[in-house]
């Protein structure tokens, strides 16, 4: 595939799925630096993946396939990321209009609160969480891990369980 | 309400309505580029180190023993440098060539990834069959035949013979400890990992009464 080509539809990906990307970095990673790395690990393995894409799974589910699968065997390498990587702004937009400041700021609270309590799940277990979270039904979530969609529902029964009890462990949160 | 007592469903709305994030694409696409080649770059340079110094060394051995007016048996190490070059050709050839390809589902992703590292380890368990070994016996013939072809040194050269080789052994112990070093420290935990994960997916009973 032409350079020019690829590059195109590299960018039209991003702005559909770009935002599935930094949802399942930032659930597995702890620090802004983690982040970046599983971040640039994933959109490289999207670059060289892209034109291999046939359309036999659905975009999202394509999208999530490689974000889970990077992200899931992602490994530190501080010696190396310290040495030669670069640092690539990412920029926050402003939530949906509508709230005000200090909804502003618990909405935000209580969406960090929800990762630190993904983050505590196990890694196949919050995989499960975030896909759901993000509306993707039984099946699609089956597509992206290679399970069956019995499997699934038994799993996501038993996360959802572990996350809300996760939470209740740190239940003085704000009040939406 | 306190969001603590909600159900996770509750929260799909909160999830969906974060913040959108953007990402500056130009340079984010330089850095990609960039990861591009230098992972490129490191397999070509892995490539050479580890296969091109053994075909590398193969002639060279071969130029060094004429040069040196060598005995026949230091010959033979030229023809195990060329086989431990092709035995690493024909595994990189075999697995490493097949990278798992990141769209699969998470499952075989994983499955893959395990294969590797399983076979990863195994290599490395094993370097003693096919790389050491060989080269230990190789080396022994030849200070065997220096040896012999020095017996008029009597015991002088027994004892010369054996530092050497005992030297040569030593430095292929030290291979094989890093070798299984390497194992423990970089593959095992690794393989642990992965296994881990391979078995939170496997399939699970509904719980009781539900």
């Amino acid at each position: 595939m032409p350079d020019d080509a690829q590059e195109s539809l590299f960018r039209t990906w991003l702005a559909e799925h770009g935002a599935a990307v930094l949802r399942v970095a930032r659930a597995y990673t702890v620090t802004a630096e983690d982040r970046q790395d599983v971040v640039q690990e994933i959109l490289l393995q999207v670059w060289r993946s892209l034109p291999r894409y046939q359309g036999r799974a659905s975009a999202s589910t394509w999208a999530y396939r490689v974000a889970l699968s990077t992200a899931l065997v992602w490994r530190r390498q501080a010696h190396r990321r310290q040495a030669r990587q670069r640092t690539v702004p990412v920029v926050e937009d402003l939530p949906a209009p509508g709230l005000d400041g200090p909804q502003r700021a618990a909405q935000a609270e209580i969406i960090e609160r929800l990762y630190a309590a993904i983050r505590r799940l196990p890694k196949t277990d919050a995989a499960l969480v975030m896909l759901h979270l993000d509306d993707l039904s039984h099946r699609q979530i089956a597509e992206v891990l290679g399970i069956t969609e019995n499997n699934v529902g038994v799993k996501l029964n038993r996360a959802k369980k572990a996350l809300s009890a996760l939470r209740k462990e740190t239940s003085d949160e704000p009040r939406l | 309400m306190n969001p603590g007592s909600k159900n996770p469903d509750d929260f799909k709305q909160t999830w969906q309505g974060q913040p959108r994030t953007t990402v500056d694409v130009d340079p984010l696409l330089n850095e990609v580029r960039r990861k591009e080649r230098r992972f490129a770059t490191e397999i070509f340079w892995r490539d050479v180190r580890e296969i091109g110094s053994a075909l590398i060394m193969a002639p060279l051995w071969i130029y060094l023993g004429v040069k040196t007016s060598s005995p026949w048996a230091f010959y033979l190490t030229a023809p195990v440098l060329l086989w431990i070059a092709v035995y690493m050709l024909v595994d990189r050839k075999l697995h490493q060539r097949q990278p798992s390809e990141p769209a699969e589902p998470l499952r075989r992703r994983l499955e893959s990834s395990l294969a590797e590292v399983e076979h990863q380890i195994k290599l490395l368990r094993n370097v003693h069959w096919w790389a050491l070994l060989p080269m230990s016996i190789t080396i022994l013939a030849f200070l065997g035949q220096s040896a012999w072809r020095e017996r008029g040194g009597g015991w002088w050269t027994a004892l010369a013979f054996s530092m050497t080789f005992g030297l040569v052994l030593g430095a292929f112990s030290v291979i094989y400890w890093l070798n299984l070093y390497a194992v423990r420290a970089r593959y095992e935990p690794r393989r642990l990992e992965l296994k881990t994960l391979l078995m939170s997916l496997e399939d699970e009973k509904p719980p009781e009464g539900s």
